[in-house]
């Protein structure tokens, strides 16, 4: 059970990705991502995605596990299109809708609504496509149909310039999206740690001490799954003493929580009593110089990335600027 | 009271406690007025109940806690906040709770540990981490995190971490309390291995644990009460009962033997004494 | 009965059909009685002995076959009350001084009875409190002064004041010195003999089995492997080999004794004072 509890996104896989240099990955994101918001052409952001896409296949992570990791962005994204339709009002007028609201529209509109708020706990998948589509069926309704009183009409303008932001904005936020998690999955939350480290270190000439905060980080990260099994243990000893988590009034549901963290927190107190006891004995001074096991050289292939994302970078300057004369 | 070792003599003691003493609080004294010498080589073995001061012992001799009177000196060197550094450099100890001295994120990165923290450099610390790893028989594990291992294997990981920083003395604080069975016997079985190369000290309320050590020290509220060969040690019942101790059960049956009599009682005695330290 | 298992299987990873999954618990038959019974269940770690445990409190659900405590069927279609079950049926974990986190001990006991909404709450946890040893006049102190071994008999109180007729022990020894040890035996056999408690323990220190258990369970990667007195366990050397458990020290050293004198005794005792009565009875007095 316990391999399962592995923290973060990470894919085991042994692709050319994976195998980069976790500095030479986190600066490629760095200038990805400025070129994503540099660009502004559909066609050049289409491209850029489609290259996108060509690198995510060659890695051979599976691309069920990216759409995975967009489930959550969906609604946001999809929220963000509707929006920009609706209240950009610039550019040309491509199309009007003229739409009807009788008392029979509406009647089918809220046993809809009513009847979705039932079923959508059984919809396992798709389920923002599912209600969009019933969505879509319910303004068709409204478009097509004028019968059994007319309560008021209203129409929705679409102006080019909102269809094209809104096409910019979803794809923007798509390529942010196809980056940060092509960089999640190729590399383990330690390995980010170790490069952002050692790309941060000059910041030590003025004063800043970036090796503490690495320190904590990968405590935490050492931590997070043992913390995670001693809570679940507190919550069942609680849960055997009769204590629900689920059920009961506000107040009820607090006092059980108290329950859960007082312990919690007198553990990991203890726990880190501990560890600085381990820590000290074993030679560790917060500010001193260390040397680390992990010895990052950039290789070819990590120059050739950071070449090609340079490279990525120039063009959409380059064309941005051509565009703007 | 207070017996020395006969080991005493030509051998150069490594570590030297002159008149220790540490208290919590006012009423809870852990260690009281403690002298003691240790000498190079020997496997020693503390043992004591729960709240006798040994885990306070060796967290002076570590230098975690500093004595309120007395003086530590480790090798030669008097121990204080200007040579605690460089003394560490000759200790190292292993806790009793496994998961609480695992700091790496992987095996390999808990062994590192240490010699990060020393300044060794990469192609040295995987030549340690290597030769340690399989020292411990944990060669095959290096990748693993520690959610991934048993109480015992994160032992034999602390043991190795401490092995690959080469120190002079080992402290093993209650190092097989929170295993099972096949943990103690893989984590002890580590341990014998180190025998006699380096200055071990191994705590225990165990006396299992203890047969085979040159030295056994028992402590009872803060003061060292028996101090001696096993032999010598475990035929005290008396003062082993005082300290909260159980007695070996080959003990109680010779004990019993003794008060009660019993046809052929000699030689059953000599075949108990003979199973405890002919192991 | 007061618990019937029959047929159990459980799985930490959601069962699905295409896949074999990994068992923790294989086709687990098992009846205990409601009092009196005072059980060993013994195995090497991944044997799934601490899974069964939360099994019998109803925390974990099992993916086939029926659990049945005190008549109420536990399974993962139909909901029934939880809390009665794990009312008549107290878990107490390793380390469960960890579970504390009331201002006051008599607080803490009293958060079982509380949330099972029992009548005399206060009551009840007093006299849990007596049992386990702690004395009125420290009822109203934080449970964090407390040493280690005080603070386990509180949180242990904490499972008695609810009055269960089960009481499950997990690893109850660990970390305990000797004399720690023998204060909690000693209490679980109180409870046995005085309150006709059922008393399950888990563990591997075979000391603990010895001196205390009449049953012992052996489980071994999820299958129970061996169910009976304990007198018939260690008999069997061939099942104690197979799957390598430990003899108590007591039947070791009457082993070698019978050995290397060649006499004709029972080595099957289970206290050092026992052992001692045996060589007395075929060796006989030296008076004599």
């Amino acid at each position: 059970m316990n391999d399962k509890m592995v923290f973060g996104q990470y894919y085991p896989i042994n692709s050319w990705v994976h195998r980069l240099d976790p500095r030479a990955k986190l600066l490629s994101v760095l200038i990805l991502m400025i070129s994503v918001f540099l660009i502004d052409s559909i066609y050049i952001l289409l491209g850029f995605l489609g290259i996108l896409f060509i690198i995510v296949i060659s890695t051979r992570i599976p691309i069920g596990k990216f759409i995975n990791s967009f489930k959550m962005m969906s609604f946001v994204l999809v929220l963000t299109f509707i929006i920009q339709i609706l209240f950009r009002k610039d550019g040309d007028l491509l199309i009007t809708f003229n739409f009807q609201l009788t008392y029979f529209s509406l009647m089918i509109i809220v046993v809809t609504l009513l009847l979705w708020l039932l079923v959508s706990k059984y919809i396992k998948y798709f389920k923002l496509l599912i209600f969009l589509i019933v969505l879509g069926g319910l303004m068709a309704l409204q478009y097509y149909t004028n019968i059994w009183g007319h309560i008021v009409s209203y129409h929705i303008d679409i102006y080019s310039r909102g269809l094209v932001m809104g096409s910019y904005v979803v794809l923007r936020l798509l390529g942010v999206l196809v980056i940060s998690s092509l960089l999640t999955f190729s590399t383990k939350p330690t390995e980010l740690n170790n490069g952002l480290d050692r790309l941060l270190s000059p910041l030590k000439k003025i004063g800043i001490k970036i090796s503490i905060l690495s320190m904590m980080i990968s405590i935490a990260l050492r931590f997070i799954p043992t913390l995670s099994l001693e809570a679940d243990k507190i919550l069942k000893a609680q849960a055997s003493r009769g204590a629900d988590f689920k059920e009961g009034s506000l107040k009820q549901r607090i006092g059980q929580i108290v329950a859960l963290i007082v312990p919690m927190f007198i553990i990991s107190y203890k726990r880190a009593y501990d560890l600085a006891d381990a820590m000290e004995a074993r030679g560790y001074i917060p500010d001193n110089d260390r040397t680390s096991i992990y010895v990052l050289k950039y290789r070819f292939s990590d120059v050739l990335t950071l070449l090609f994302d340079f490279l990525v970078l120039g063009l959409t300057i380059f064309l941005k600027v051509a565009y703007a004369i | 009271m207070l017996k020395y070792c006969k080991l005493n003599g030509d051998y150069m003691s490594i570590i030297e406690l002159e008149n220790v003493t540490y208290k919590y609080n006012k009423k809870n004294i852990a260690l009281d007025n403690v002298s003691l010498r240790i000498e190079k080589g020997q496997f020693v073995c503390i043992l004591g109940h729960n709240g006798s001061g040994k885990s306070t012992l060796a967290k002076i001799i570590v230098g975690l806690l500093e004595a309120q009177s007395g003086k530590t000196i480790i090798d030669g060197t008097v121990l204080n906040e200007e040579t605690i550094d460089k003394v560490r450099l000759k200790l190292g100890i292993i806790f009793q709770n496994p998961d609480n001295q695992f700091v790496g994120v992987t095996v390999k990165d808990d062994i590192a540990f240490g010699l990060e923290n020393r300044l060794i450099e990469c192609e040295e610390m995987l030549r340690r981490i290597d030769k340690y790893s399989e020292m411990v028989n944990m060669k095959e594990f290096l990748d693993k995190n520690p959610e991934n291992l048993s109480g015992g294997q994160k032992q034999r990981v602390a043991i190795a971490g401490v092995l690959a920083c080469e120190p002079e003395i080992i402290i093993f604080d209650e190092a097989t309390s929170m295993l099972d069975p096949k943990g103690v016997k893989e984590v002890n079985e580590a341990i014998r291995k180190l025998k006699g190369n380096r200055t071990i000290i191994y705590i225990t309320h165990n006396l299992n644990e203890a047969l085979d050590s040159d030295r056994v020290i028992v402590m009872n509220k803060g003061k060292i009460v028996l101090d001696g060969t096993c032999e010598e040690v475990f035929s005290q019942k008396e003062i082993l009962k005082e300290s909260s101790l159980d007695i070996l059960d080959h003990m109680k049956l010779i004990e019993m033997i003794e008060k009660e009599g019993l046809n052929r009682g000699k030689e059953i005695e000599n075949i108990l004494w003979q199973s405890t330290y002919l192991k | 009965m007061a618990i019937n298992l029959s047929q159990v299987n459980f799985s930490y990873e959601p069962v699905k059909k295409r896949k074999t999954n990994h068992f923790v618990l294989k086709d687990i038959d098992l009846k205990i009685e409601g009092k009196d019974e005072f059980i060993a269940i013994v195995g090497h770690t991944g044997s799934g002995k601490s899974t069964l445990a939360q099994i019998l409190n109803a925390l974990l659900v099992c993916n086939s076959g029926v659990v049945d405590i005190f008549g109420k069927v536990v399974s993962r279609k139909k909901k029934v009350k939880l809390k009665n079950i794990r009312q008549q049926i107290g878990l107490v974990f390793q380390f469960p001084e960890y579970q504390l986190f009331e201002e006051t001990i008599l607080k803490d006991v009293m958060f079982g009875p509380k949330n099972f909404k029992m009548a005399n709450r206060e009551e009840l946890a007093k006299k849990a409190l007596e049992t386990v040893g702690i004395s009125p006049d420290m009822f109203e102190e934080s449970p964090f002064a407390l040493s280690g071994g005080q603070m386990r008999r509180v949180a242990i109180a904490g499972i008695l004041a609810s009055n269960p007729n089960v009481l499950i022990f997990d690893e109850p020894t660990v970390g305990l010195d000797p004399l720690g040890k023998k204060e909690l035996l000693d209490l679980l056999k109180k409870l046995n003999e005085e309150e006709h408690k059922s008393i399950i323990i888990i563990t591997h220190d075979m000391e603990v089995v010895s001196s205390a258990c009449k049953r012992v369970i052996v489980l071994d990667q999820g299958i129970k492997v061996f169910d009976g007195e304990k007198d018939e366990l260690f008999k069997n050397d061939e099942l104690i080999k197979a799957h390598s458990l430990d003899y108590p020290n007591s039947i070791k050293i009457l082993k070698e004794i019978k050995e290397k004198l060649n006499i004709d005794i029972n080595i099957y005792q289970y206290t050092i004072e026992d052992a001692f009565l045996e060589l007395k009875r075929v060796l006989g007095d030296s008076h004599e």
